[in-house]
């Protein structure tokens, strides 16, 4: 059910009058329901994998903790006939054991995920081979479905198995609302991340029907709305022009041009589509981590991945960066490297390999293309190289007298920070990555600024002509306008609420109607169609 | 405590360790930051820091942090 | 959540509800500005004083001028009608027309029976210019929405047959604000129309020279399968609420293959036993004589202009006469308020197209 369907908004509705008429400790139940209401919608086949998966940590994580439990029932009932150390090393010894199941079940939720995700393309590479090495052998493609929200909810379920594991809280007992958790219908499409420490708790409290809830949950659905139908839906013509395999003419403006659409179409895209994700959750109560800050004004990639996908960033860190680099081995390589070559070099090795792994990760998150691929491995590169650069960068402000409290210096560092992300969203956009450097190579070569500023009007002629290209501008003007007051500190909702009834109905009612009129949605009106023929 | 603000101003000489109690929570830290505190610190009391320890509560202040220290070369 | 808040909320809905209404009006197809005014006009007429109602296509504002068999006979006989009024919609407009008057006589053009259902689009928009005049908020408007999305999904079975569109029709036009022809609506509201629902623009001036099609009763062409069912549904409704209807065909040069179809209706009305009345056979003494002049009095094949239209009104009007007893309305007030002195300000308006316009001026501005 997409997000900004009518359907969708009939269902949510639905769902949250009867979410706040039943009695609140069925509050819960109402959401499961909804959830997988939801979920079956998408197709009946699907919803076999997340109850799988929802199952198998289910009861892997009560193993875990049972495993703790009996371990310290057994600690307790030797009470002081144990000295600490012995106590010590009991807790070690479940812990390896504990750490083993933990392993063991995160890998069997990657694997899952993985042949869900990349089977087919598995089985194609394999048969490549066989045809390279001419062997007869080929192996059939798997018809299988990717289930809705795989990736999210399997991570979300490595995360509460880490967490487990880890002794973090107990383990959930009650399946239906651990199902809640990792099917939770907002946010089980396209994200964000849940911790089930924060997320989950929140979903199996109940909740009072709060006035400021309903309306600032509004408020967000319709600025998501905004930013999706009227932004993104629009654009998104631009970029498919300009990456369609076979379309070669690398004149290096038109690729600015589609690669700047680009930019916008997605971040429209994703962040439009987790404001009406969180705004959703909030009429209910429910508060989702933030996703997106304002990753326009990014002052490096480090600062982009804190303000881009914020979710997925942040369970990276959590369990794959900080594990990475403080896992035996690199802690141990760290502490022979600074012996050896001093503090820098203990700490190079830390923020080298735990940004490449993590990056890796990344990119495969997205797609397990050759392009995906390098482009996580580009994001890596330049994040290690900007922590090992810092004392040359250092030195090279100091000698140049550069001020970096200044405007003008964060201009140059978004600006520059652009420039990356564009090279970085080629990468992954162009039709191959021979294309992706041909395109790279000629948009920093030819500039045609004729092309650029309209002047010929040939950038009308992607899917967006001016009256519409005036549209976007103005609304992307907005979207800047707001996001430099977010950027200090303004609280746009709390904000408005404090001004004037007449002027924040006005305004609300106008960005109803800026939607409802220039928004991408209902069937495409095609006057030709109207004017009568024979009869 | 003497010492550890000595190493703390070695990573990061604009924070105000003394006196910050939201290192974590108000993002004056950040994980590059971490992980070299986290480096100095291992060297430093020839302690292991482990993924278990990586909670805000430890590294939000630096009185966190030296609980933290002590905490672990005590389990030595 | 107190009172006030909640009262505030409905407020604050029923303000998106008005600006909601008020946006739809903005957007609405200019295509059917015209059979907006004609249908308003309709329902608007004092109860009970239409004596037949013709129910057709474009051709039928076109070639019946209910304003001179008014003045000729009394008689009050008005087009109900839209252009390229699809076939599967016929029943939904016959509802339409006995829901605010009780003519004696319905008269139904077989035109539509001739079509080709093929292109969902060209259905698509076909019916919304029926749809969008149509009574809002009444159940046969959900009726017909309904019956749009049924005949397009027998034509197109894979296609998603549920469209909202069809009952808010601002969610397929809300994207003509991009279009070069769009303006803000000037005429914010409804409108009567002048001439009780006869078509008036420069091309009733226009003079298409046509070839008439010969009548050959032998060419017998199958007819559009949803053509034929709404035919034979059709029969039915006359049946049950037990209506008088009389089946016509309108003035236009067919090709061979409609021109077969036509033929094929009539062999159906023959055999289930329904009167028509056509003018293509000159034998015929139960049919009409119209003296076309096919130099003159057609704009295009299937349109007649203003000649052709007197024309064909002189011939029909005289049939009305003499086969049924219509009264002669001259002398009710009810009816002389909305009917009376039209014909004469017709006869004024085409004066004035006539000295303005070339013939060949064929701009679609109307009136």
């Amino acid at each position: 059910m997409p997000f900004t369907s009518f359907r969708f908004f009939f269902f949510l509705a639905a769902v949250i009058f009867v979410y706040y008429i039943v009695p609140k400790r069925f509050q819960w139940a109402v959401l499961l329901a909804a959830s997988y209401a939801f979920y079956l919608y998408s197709g009946i086949d699907n919803v076999f994998f997340i109850v799988g998966t929802t199952l198998f940590t289910y009861l892997s994580a009560l193993l875990m903790q049972s495993m703790r439990n009996k371990n310290q029932k057994k600690i307790d009932a030797l009470g002081d006939g144990l000295t600490v150390e012995k106590k010590r090393e009991m807790k070690k010894a479940v812990a390896k054991k504990i750490h083993t199941v933990q392993v063991l079940t995160v890998l069997v939720n990657l694997a899952t995920l993985a042949s869900l995700k990349y089977l087919n393309l598995f089985i194609g590479s394999a048969n490549d081979m066989f045809t390279l090495f001419r062997w007869d052998a080929s192996i059939p493609f798997v018809n299988l479905i990717v289930p809705l929200g795989l990736s999210y909810y399997t991570f979300n379920s490595i995360g509460y198995l880490i967490d487990i594991g880890r002794g973090k809280y107990p383990a959930e007992k009650h399946l239906g609302k651990f199902a809640l958790f990792v099917s939770f219908f907002p946010s089980v499409v396209q994200g964000p991340l849940n911790r089930f420490g924060d997320v989950g708790v929140q979903l199996k409290e109940p909740h009072k029907l709060e006035y400021d809830n309903l309306k600032n949950g509004a408020l967000l659905i319709l600025w998501g709305l905004f930013k999706k139908l009227v932004i993104a839906d629009r654009v998104s013509a631009i970029a498919g022009t300009i990456f369609a395999p076979g379309f070669t003419d690398y004149n290096g403006s038109q690729i600015l041009f589609g690669v700047l659409a680009y930019s916008f179409q997605i971040y429209g895209d994703f962040s439009g589509g987790t404001d009406i994700t969180r705004g959703a959750a909030q009429m209910m109560g429910i508060n989702l981590p933030m996703n997106f800050e304002r990753p326009f004004f990014s002052t490096s990639l480090g600062d982009f991945w804190k303000r881009w996908h914020m979710s997925l960033g942040a369970w990276m860190r959590e369990y794959v960066f900080y594990p990475v680099m403080l896992c035996r081995p690199v802690s141990n390589l760290s502490k022979k490297m600074r012996k050896k070559h001093g503090s820098y070099a203990g700490k190079m090795v830390p923020s080298v390999a735990a940004p490449m792994v993590v990056f890796f990760l990344i990119g495969i998150w997205h797609g397990i293309t050759s392009q995906y691929i390098v482009n996580g491995l580009y994001n890596a590169t330049l994040i290690s190289a900007s922590v090992a650069m810092v004392p040359v960068y250092n030195k090279l402000i100091e000698k140049l007298h550069i001020n970096t409290e200044t405007f003008s210096y964060k201009l140059f560092q978004i600006f520059r920070t652009t420039v990356l992300l564009f090279i970085s969203r080629i990468i992954v956009k162009a039709p191959s990555l021979k294309d992706a450097g041909l395109m790279i190579k000629a948009m920093f070569t030819s500039i045609d600024l004729d092309f650029l500023f309209g002047l010929d009007g040939k950038i009308y002629k992607y899917g967006v002509n001016e009256k519409e290209m005036g549209i976007v501008v103005f609304s992307i003007l907005i979207l800047l306008v707001v996001g430099i007051l977010q950027e200090n500190g303004v609280k746009i909702r709390e904000t408005l609420a404090k001004q004037n009834i007449f002027f924040r109905w006005a305004l609300v009612l106008l960005l109803i109607a800026f939607i409802l009129i220039f928004g991408v949605y209902g069937p495409n009106y095609n006057a030709s169609d109207f004017i009568y023929g024979r009869f | 405590m003497e010492k550890l603000l000595e190493i703390l101003k070695s990573v990061r000489d604009d924070v105000d360790f003394e006196n910050e109690t939201k290192l974590i929570d108000d993002e004056i830290l950040d994980s590059f930051d971490i992980v070299s505190i986290v480096g100095e610190l291992c060297d430093a009391y020839d302690i292991t820091i482990t993924v278990d320890d990586m909670e805000p509560e430890n590294f939000n202040s630096a009185s966190a942090i030296l609980a933290l220290v002590e905490r672990l070369i005590d389990e030595m | 959540m107190t009172k006030k808040q909640f009262l505030r909320a409905i407020a604050f809905f029923l303000c998106v509800a008005v600006m909601v209404v008020g946006l739809c009006d903005l957007f609405e197809e200019t295509n059917t500005q015209n059979s907006n005014k004609r249908f308003y006009k309709y329902r608007n007429l004092k109860e009970d004083t239409v004596d037949a109602v013709m129910v057709g296509t474009s051709g039928t504002d076109r070639y019946w001028i209910p304003s001179q068999a008014y003045e000729k006979y009394g008689m009050t006989v008005y087009p109900m009608s839209t252009n390229s009024m699809p076939v599967f919609l016929m029943i939904n407009l016959i509802e339409e027309v006995y829901t605010h008057q009780n003519p004696e006589l319905l008269i139904i053009d077989i035109r539509p029976f001739t079509q080709e259902n093929i292109d969902t689009n060209r259905m698509d928009a076909k019916a919304r210019l029926l749809l969008d005049v149509m009574e809002p908020f009444t159940v046969n408007r959900i009726k017909a929405a309904l019956n749009t999305m049924d005949a397009i999904k027998k034509v197109e079975p894979d296609k998603s047959s549920f469209d909202l569109s069809l009952f808010f029709s601002f969610i397929k036009f809300h994207s003509r604000w991009s279009e070069g022809s769009f303006r803000i609506q000037r005429n914010m509201g409804d409108v009567e129309h002048n001439y009780l629902g006869f078509y008036i623009g420069n091309k009733m001036i226009r003079k298409d020279p046509q070839t008439p099609t010969g009548y050959n009763p032998d060419n017998l062409v199958e007819l559009d399968p949803i053509c034929e069912e709404t035919l034979y549904e059709l029969f039915d409704y006359i049946e049950e609420n037990n209506l008088n209807v009389l089946f016509f065909d309108s003035p236009q040069i067919r090709n061979e293959i409609d021109m077969g179809r036509a033929n094929t209706v009539y062999s159906i009305l023959d055999k289930e036993n329904y009167k028509y009345v056509h003018y293509y056979d000159e034998n015929d003494e139960d049919g009409i004589t119209i003296d076309f002049d096919y130099i003159s009095d057609f704009y295009n094949p299937a349109h007649t202009n203003f000649y052709g239209a007197t024309k064909f009104t002189e011939a029909f009007s005289s049939y009305l006469h003499e086969n049924y007893d219509f009264e002669d309305h001259r002398n009710n007030e009810d009816v002389k308020v909305d009917w009376d002195g039209v014909q004469d300000n017709l006869i004024i308006k085409i004066a004035e197209i006539e000295a303005e316009k070339a013939p060949d001026d064929f701009i679609e501005t109307e009136e």
